[in-house]
């Protein structure tokens, strides 16, 4: 509620910080909250000018030190829609250190960013991507770890957002980060059918696939290598039900 | 359809009347029939075949024989008429020239059933009937009557004998009836519906609707059919509705003998023929042209006149038609 009355406020004498102005903009939920201190430190802000003019002044705006009502009316627009895009860019690299880490964890934990929309993930949390560093490139896409694909985010507001504010390693520092909710992957995947009858085409395919991943299992698990019910592992059924499982797939190939 | 003909003289088949009566009430009386559900995992789609008013069809595979099969999802009608179409098809599983019943599989959750059938690799009617000789015609009707036959001797009649329903391998020579939904027991003096069969196929007991038919009925279907396949005219009674195909027939078979058959069964036409008009009884040599010719033969003329009466009781019966002149050298090929 008290976030929908920032963005209509505009034209109100009380004050409020730009950050939270910001942050309460609808479609911005992806966002967190950058510490003063690390927008101050210009060195975190190194090469940044190369995408923005007028830097100093757009710093002072986020930080509150200078109120864009004092800026000449007809620089007004320009000034606040490059100081979302710094923001946005402070952003990509805030993200990555571990106070931003730690805040987007508490956003993940929250479902802020969503939740993957496969049946078999079962509302898995998604993590913001961007598929480049650079700005105006490629829009934000959406990261689950439980199928390790990504997606285009449902909403109009989100889906126009620069990827580059979030940049292309978060979610993979991220789970450097926090390696205990690195999810156990479902093994489960759809299988097309009709009236109840699967179809042959697919299953004749899906058989082999399903003949070497337990090939690749047996591999794994005779090299030591921990697959089954571990983190970033698989779900996996009772070890002496296996061997009996490759030869029913084999007898079906 | 308005008026029905309840009133009417009774009638019952010439032949295998009591077929039934023979018979423990479990072979006809589908009520109690007690179905064996498979499961569906053991076979798989390949591609649908085709789709008719009470199923979808789809050929398929037999995963544990490796066999290609045909399989019939039916829609949801009735849990009585799936059972009668299970139950004849297991009583006429033995019987030559038809349609192997290979199991019933059921989706869980829906109930969905599915029927597996023998898969005949079949090429459409269009394409191939212009193609046969005049034994190749005379050899694959002679195969759909020991069909006939047999479901009759079997107590069950068909009632949607056509093309379509049809299926010959042509490679090896082999002829399948299909299409088992619209088939029934035959109880002597049971009032059967005559919304069946398909309508350039539909007998003129159903078309007056005339509730006491018999097996005949698949005789007069059948005769459609050859008609249709030796005169080269598909079809050989081309009606535009259920009204105008007793038209269509009566414009060959005439007036005289259409009102003769009304009289012996004491049956009276619905308002919708008021204008039904007169027509002189058409001779068979008069569909005979430079087509068809090849075709033709004196036994087929007489023949084709002993199926397509309006009397289902003056029609050949499926083993008489067996033992016709016509189907001479099919026989005589057969016994060397």
């Amino acid at each position: 509620m008290a976030n929908e009355e920032y963005v209509t406020d505009s034209s109100s004498d009380f004050t409020e910080y730009w950050i939270d102005l910001f942050l309460g903009i609808k479609g911005n939920e992806y966002f967190c909250d950058i510490d003063d201190e690390y927008i101050r430190d210009r060195f975190n802000l190194t090469g940044l000018n190369q995408e923005v003019s007028k830097l100093p002044t757009l710093i002072d705006i986020i930080t509150d030190l200078v109120d864009i009502e004092s800026q000449p009316e007809e620089h007004r627009d320009a000034l606040e829609h490059n100081a979302r895009i710094l923001y946005g860019l402070i952003h990509a690299r805030y993200i990555l250190t571990s106070r931003g880490l730690n805040k987007m964890f508490e956003k993940y934990r929250n479902g802020d960013f969503g939740y993957c929309p496969r049946v078999h993930c079962q509302l898995h949390p998604l993590l913001p991507i961007g598929l480049n560093d650079q700005p105006r490139l490629n829009s934000v896409k959406l990261y689950c770890a439980k199928c390790e694909d990504f997606f285009n985010p449902k909403s109009g507001r989100h889906s126009v957002i620069d990827g580059a504010y979030f940049g292309t390693s978060f979610p993979a520092m991220f789970f450097q980060n926090f390696p205990q909710v690195i999810p156990i992957h479902s093994k489960e995947t759809y299988v097309p059918k009709v009236f109840g009858f699967k179809l042959h085409e697919y299953s004749k395919l899906n058989r082999w696939r399903e003949l070497q991943r337990i090939k690749l299992e047996k591999r794994l698990t005779k090299n030591g290598v921990q697959i089954s019910n571990v983190v970033g592992g698989f779900i996996m059924e009772a070890p002496e039900e296996q061997s009996t499982q490759e030869q029913d797939v084999q007898s079906q190939l | 359809m308005s008026s029905s003909n309840h009133n009417s003289v009774t009638s019952v088949a010439r032949v295998y009347s009591d077929a039934l009566s023979t018979k423990a009430q479990a072979y006809w009386d589908y009520d109690d029939l007690n179905i064996k559900w498979s499961s569906q995992e053991n076979y798989e789609i390949i591609k649908k075949l085709g789709r008719g008013k009470y199923s979808e069809v789809f050929l398929g595979i037999d995963l544990a024989k490796g066999d290609k099969v045909v399989i019939k999802v039916l829609k949801p009608v009735k849990r009585k008429k799936i059972k009668r179409e299970i139950s004849i098809l297991k009583n006429l599983v033995e019987g030559p020239n038809i349609v192997a019943l290979l199991d019933v599989v059921r989706e869980p959750q829906s109930k969905t059933p599915g029927l597996i059938f023998e898969h005949i690799n079949n090429i459409d009617f269009r394409t191939l009937y212009p193609t046969f000789t005049d034994y190749d015609i005379r050899y694959y009707m002679y195969e759909l009557l020991k069909a006939l036959d047999y479901s009759h001797s079997m107590g069950i009649m068909h009632r949607d004998v056509k093309p379509h329903n049809v299926m010959i391998d042509h490679e090896k020579r082999s002829l399948r009836l299909i299409d088992w939904g619209l088939a029934e027991y035959y109880h002597p003096g049971t009032e059967y519906n005559v919304r069946v069969a398909s309508r350039y196929f539909k007998g003129p007991e159903l078309l007056v609707d005339f509730r006491l038919y018999d097996y005949s009925l698949d005789l007069w279907s059948y005769g459609c059919m050859l008609a249709s396949m030796v005169f080269m005219k598909e079809p050989f009674f081309h009606g535009k509705s259920n009204t105008d195909q007793l038209v269509q027939i009566v414009r060959v078979l005439g007036s005289n003998s259409l009102n003769k058959y009304l009289e012996k069964y004491n049956l009276t036409l619905s308002e919708e023929y008021e204008d039904i008009g007169y027509y002189n009884r058409r001779p068979w040599e008069r569909f005979i042209n430079d087509n068809n010719q090849h075709l033709l033969s004196k036994e087929f003329l007489d023949f084709i006149d002993q199926l397509l009466r309006y009397d289902h009781q003056e029609r050949l019966t499926a083993k008489e038609a067996m033992e016709h002149a016509y189907f001479d050298p099919v026989r005589a090929a057969a016994n060397k």
